[in-house]
């Protein structure tokens, strides 16, 4: 049973992280591999404000959120002024950076060595598995009515037109840095809360957790799943939580589950990139302009 | 001083045949391509199995790792790249494909050789030598000696070759080279093999300096790029002061913060560059929306 809640609790937490990049990626065609930095922002000053200053985890949660909205609103300034591939390597440099920052500012993130003994979230006087599953069930259905909401909403059809024809909506009047903008910090936002339910619920972080390869594996949910599908992302996140697990059952150690998950994600863009590049639910195929 | 200007020369020159590499496979895909990481990171593995496993001499090694290398190279083109050209691929699905395979080749390395930190030197570091009051040992030395005939070779080819014109004809209007008669696949083939025998040998002189890990590629990649995006991605020349660039910023950095902030400084100046200037300093694409 604790099995079962422990990757509920993630493919949840994982749920919350593809959705929101989806929003971006799908919504407003920006690709970005820069989330699991964002998800990393929200863990450390979730992490920091709860062994440093106390209080109760709704508290580190909030501070997550404003910050990981600082952040994703940050990510965005350079970003939108750029176009088609050019923006991967933009949001490659904000993820290396970041990394480089949770490596350094020891003060804060712990460094190398991370950050341990992360207070678990507390309610009704029990820190046991189901309670944070009751709480990131709840931060998750939050998140999700907020994304269907906005996708739904005239803002929702505003992306889209943008996405589809950024020009056209310029000429309509739309504000298109403002809308991108908003839905940046949006992202951002549920990246830094997800992060902060991921460092209380395993009580250690380091900066291996937030690094390139974990940004690379959220795209590749949204990517799998279908970039601007509402439900696509979200299957593809209980595959990338339950692969390894399947990969453990065919006698593979950890290490190299996780390489083999890789692996398998390497395959799955490249052949969906060349057979079917909208994804496997998806409706958006992806066709940025170069450089 | 003078260890200071030594140091900035020999980063620069390595940066440089990086640099010039990756312009050369920018040209041919007109697209941000992970190749240039999955060839970085095959090329000295090959080697330290060829040398280490099969017990070949070490020189045997480097030319059977170099054959091996661009044999991979002209799979992934034959593959991959014309499927991709086939159907008109835009350079961003170019890009995410050319990331699978990169996915792939970094964790099966990964898989097989380990995460930890392998050296391809198999001997030990002689005295250091003494040239106008610099120090420099003679790995340094023949690494920057073979590193300035790579991009002398790199500039010569696209620059004096008829093969190198008749690539920059058939990427520039691809229509037009066709209706002239120009053998566009073999021209773009023979490119492609050029840039992965130059990135062959930054990877073999980088990998006998410093230890190999399987995430080296795309340490590499950041460098290339931000060299390429400062001095402007279209122009080799560019490429080259880009890395003097490059090498400035992280020797200064070094020097200021210390060693462990290099790679922050780099994508420091990465993400500088793409705010300040997109264009790059020589010239370049503009990379800006609307213009």
């Amino acid at each position: 049973m604790d099995y079962i809640v422990q990757l509920t609790i993630f493919v949840l937490i994982w749920g919350m992280l593809a959705a929101s990049l989806n929003l971006y990626v799908g919504y407003t065609g920006v690709i970005s591999v820069a989330h699991a930095a964002l998800f990393g922002v929200g863990a450390y000053a979730s992490s920091a404000i709860s062994i440093r200053v106390g209080g109760p985890f709704v508290i580190s949660i909030a501070a997550a959120v404003l910050i990981g909205a600082a952040f994703g609103a940050l990510l965005a300034t350079p970003l939108l002024r750029i176009k088609g591939d050019a923006q991967v390597i933009v949001s490659l440099a904000f993820q290396g950076l970041l990394f480089s920052l949770f490596n350094n500012i020891e003060v804060v993130t712990g460094g190398p060595s991370g950050l341990a003994g992360i207070p678990r979230v507390t309610a009704l006087g029990s820190s046991a598995d189901l309670i944070t599953l009751i709480v990131v069930a709840t931060a998750f259905s939050i998140s999700i009515t907020a994304l269907h909401r906005v996708v739904t909403s005239p803002v929702g059809r505003i992306l889209v037109a943008i996405r589809e024809d950024e020009k056209l909506a310029l000429s309509l009047g739309k504000n298109v840095m403002r809308r991108k903008l908003e839905v940046s910090a949006i992202a951002g936002a549920i990246a830094g809360a997800a992060g902060s339910l991921y460092a209380q619920y395993v009580g250690f972080i380091d900066p291996t957790q937030f690094d390139l390869n974990e940004s690379f594996s959220i795209l590749c949910i949204v990517i799998i799943g279908g970039a601007g599908s509402f439900y696509g992302p979200l299957v593809g996140a209980a595959f990338i939580v339950l692969l390894p697990q399947l990969l453990l059952f065919v006698g593979l150690t950890t290490a190299h589950a996780a390489n083999w998950r890789q692996v398998i994600f390497g395959m799955a863009i490249t052949g969906l990139m060349i057979f079917r590049p909208q994804g496997v639910l998806g409706n958006y195929e992806f066709r940025g302009r170069g450089s | 001083m003078t260890q200071f200007i030594a140091n900035i020369l020999i980063t620069a020159t390595n940066i440089a045949l990086l640099a010039v590499a990756f312009q050369l496979i920018y040209a041919v895909r007109r697209a941000y391509d992970f190749s240039f990481s999955t060839l970085y990171l095959a090329a000295p593995y090959i080697v330290l199995w060829l040398s280490r496993s099969v017990d070949l001499p070490f020189w045997v090694s480097v030319s059977v790792g170099l054959a091996l290398t661009l044999a991979l190279a002209a799979i992934m083109d034959v593959t991959l790249y014309r499927s991709l050209q086939t159907k008109r691929a835009p350079p961003l699905v170019t890009m995410l494909a050319s990331f699978g395979v990169y996915l792939i080749a970094q964790n099966v390395i990964a898989a097989i050789f380990g995460s930890e930190a392998r050296t391809l030197r198999a001997w030990g570091l002689a005295p250091p030598l003494e040239i106008g009051g610099a120090r420099l040992t003679n790995l340094q030395a023949i690494s920057t000696f073979c590193a300035i005939c790579g991009v002398a070779l790199a500039l010569i080819y696209q620059r004096f070759t008829r093969a190198g014109r008749l690539l920059r004809a058939a990427t520039t209007n691809v229509a037009l080279a066709t209706a002239i008669g120009i053998p566009i696949k073999r021209i773009i083939t023979t490119g492609f093999l050029v840039a992965a025998a130059l990135v062959t040998l930054a990877a073999i002189l980088v990998g006998l300096e410093i230890d190999l890990t399987p995430t080296t590629g795309f340490q590499a990649l950041v460098l290339a790029v931000t060299a390429c995006l400062i001095g402007g991605i279209d122009n080799a020349i560019g490429a080259v002061v880009g890395a003097v660039f490059v090498a400035l910023g992280q020797e200064a950095g070094v020097w200021i913060f210390g060693a462990q902030w290099s790679g922050t400084t780099v994508y420091a100046l990465l993400l500088l560059v793409l705010f300040i200037r997109r264009s790059g300093l020589i010239s370049g694409p503009n990379l800006r929306y609307g213009t």
